[in-house]
């Protein structure tokens, strides 16, 4: 009977976790085409969550599950997943409060990490894929895509520098729509994965799937439905950070970060070496912003989401770490996992009741 | 401190690079050729330009038809990885 509510309950975490993956990141696809004024926000973030709902069915290689290559998989159970998920959630929220874009799933690995130290041990955590899986493509992504989309903006300044501004704007808007369509796609391809990852891994773990199943139709739908969900609901405060706290763009700028972005991910994946959406996007458009004048980059905005990208893995960690340390203080039952579910809700109630009070300082209707 | 041949394979380290850097300049170079055969297109065509206007209209659409077709790579690499 215990073992059935710890399954329910990471289902639920893990949808909890999808949710908030989807609207932590929709700033990765839609900042910078609402900052330019290529779609209306509402519009933009509606196209978000379908494309995403439909990324989620293109592919189902669950294979390579969560922290695969990272922590040791056998000693991985239904305790160190709820400790990664509640890391990777409240994590999330914290970067989402301060309007911080941060990979959501250097958190999840990082909320795994800490929960299996907890656990079994450093033993448990295999450090070259720490480094390989998450440092290296960490500090490989933003370099990239900053030195790609800086490269990019100043090949299109100059091939349509000397057309008239209208018709070469409205272009680049509707290149816009085109590449963040791509990247809506690609996001919900790789990140709902995760989610199906996490619940087929749960499902087996407690006998109710044989080992090697592929995900059922429900954990797709629901996982799917889930990061659309969060994707429609708009991280707005990482959006505003993302589409005009970094660099006040034009169009050109915003399709060279969002275009060159997908397809350095696009490209990365390709060869089999996934980088952050996250941190791709991010640094594609600081490259846009500093080729065109190094001073138009906010570089106090830009330094505070470094240091939340250096703090994501640790802090993370730390939290999944004390929350199976919690969860174990009253065994191995499902009596720990209620009892921190329920206190981490009844924490972002109160968090969204005194935001709530105080009014949102940034909607929609500000794009 | 482990060299970095230990931890990533360096192969894919540079065709990453060397992949990332084609595909994101081959996107920016290729949508502004049709934007410029859209734009000059437009402006040949108020001119007279017959001739100029079909040729920077065949450039728009080729360029257009090549975006088009890495969109649709990019969607196959979502589906095959």
């Amino acid at each position: 009977m215990d073992s059935e509510i710890i399954l329910i309950i990471v289902v639920a975490t893990a949808l909890a976790f999808d949710f908030t993956n989807g609207f932590h990141d929709t700033a990765n696809v839609v900042a910078t085409s609402i900052s330019t004024r290529a779609m209306p926000p509402k519009i933009a973030v509606g196209y978000a969550a379908v494309l995403n709902f439909f990324g989620a069915f293109l592919s189902l290689e669950v294979a390579a599950t969560i922290a695969s290559g990272i922590v040791e998989a056998d000693l991985i159970t239904p305790l160190i997943v709820f400790g990664g998920l509640i890391g990777a959630i409240a994590w999330n929220l914290v970067t989402w409060y301060f309007g911080l874009p941060s990979s959501s799933s250097h958190a999840l690995i990082g909320g795994v990490v800490g929960a299996a130290l907890v656990a079994a041990g450093p033993d448990a955590v295999i450090g070259d894929g720490l480094l390989g899986k998450v440092a290296v493509p960490a500090i490989l992504a933003p370099t990239l895509a900053f030195a790609v989309a800086g490269l990019g903006i100043l090949i299109v300044y100059r091939m349509v520098g000397r057309l008239h501004p209208g018709p070469v704007s409205r272009g680049f808007r509707f290149g816009q729509v085109i590449s963040g369509g791509l990247l809506a796609l690609a996001h919900g391809t790789n990140d709902a994965q995760k989610t199906m990852g996490v619940i087929t891994l749960a499902l087996i773990a407690n006998g109710e799937l044989g080992a090697g199943a592929e995900p059922p139709f429900w954990v797709v739908v629901s996982a799917a439905s889930a990061i659309a969900l969060g994707t429609y609901f708009g991280g707005w405060r990482i959006i505003k950070t993302m589409g005009s706290r970094i660099i006040k763009m034009d169009p050109a700028q915003g399709f060279a970060a969002q275009g060159s972005g997908a397809a350095v991910i696009l490209a990365a994946t390709h060869v089999g070496f996934p980088l952050s959406t996250t941190h791709t996007i991010s640094g594609a458009v600081m490259g846009a912003g500093a080729a065109k004048r190094v001073s138009a980059v906010r570089w106090g905005v830009a330094g505070n989401i470094v240091i939340a990208w250096i703090l994501t893995l640790p802090a993370a960690a730390g939290i999944g770490a004390l929350t199976y340390g919690v969860t174990r203080i009253f065994g191995t039952g499902a009596l720990g996992p209620i009892i921190v579910s329920a206190a981490l809700v009844a924490v972002i109630v109160v968090v969204f009741a005194r935001r709530l009070q105080q009014g949102s300082p940034i909607t929609a209707a500000e794009g | 401190m482990l060299p970095l041949a230990e931890i990533v394979d360096v192969g894919d380290l540079v065709n990453v690079v060397w992949t990332s850097v084609v595909a994101g300049l081959g996107v920016c170079v290729v949508f502004s050729l049709a934007i410029v055969g859209f734009a000059r297109a437009t402006d040949t065509r108020r001119e007279g330009g017959g001739v100029m206007t079909a040729a920077y209209v065949a450039l728009a659409l080729i360029s257009f038809a090549a975006v088009l077709a890495l969109v649709v790579f990019g969607v196959i690499v979502m589906t095959s990885k």
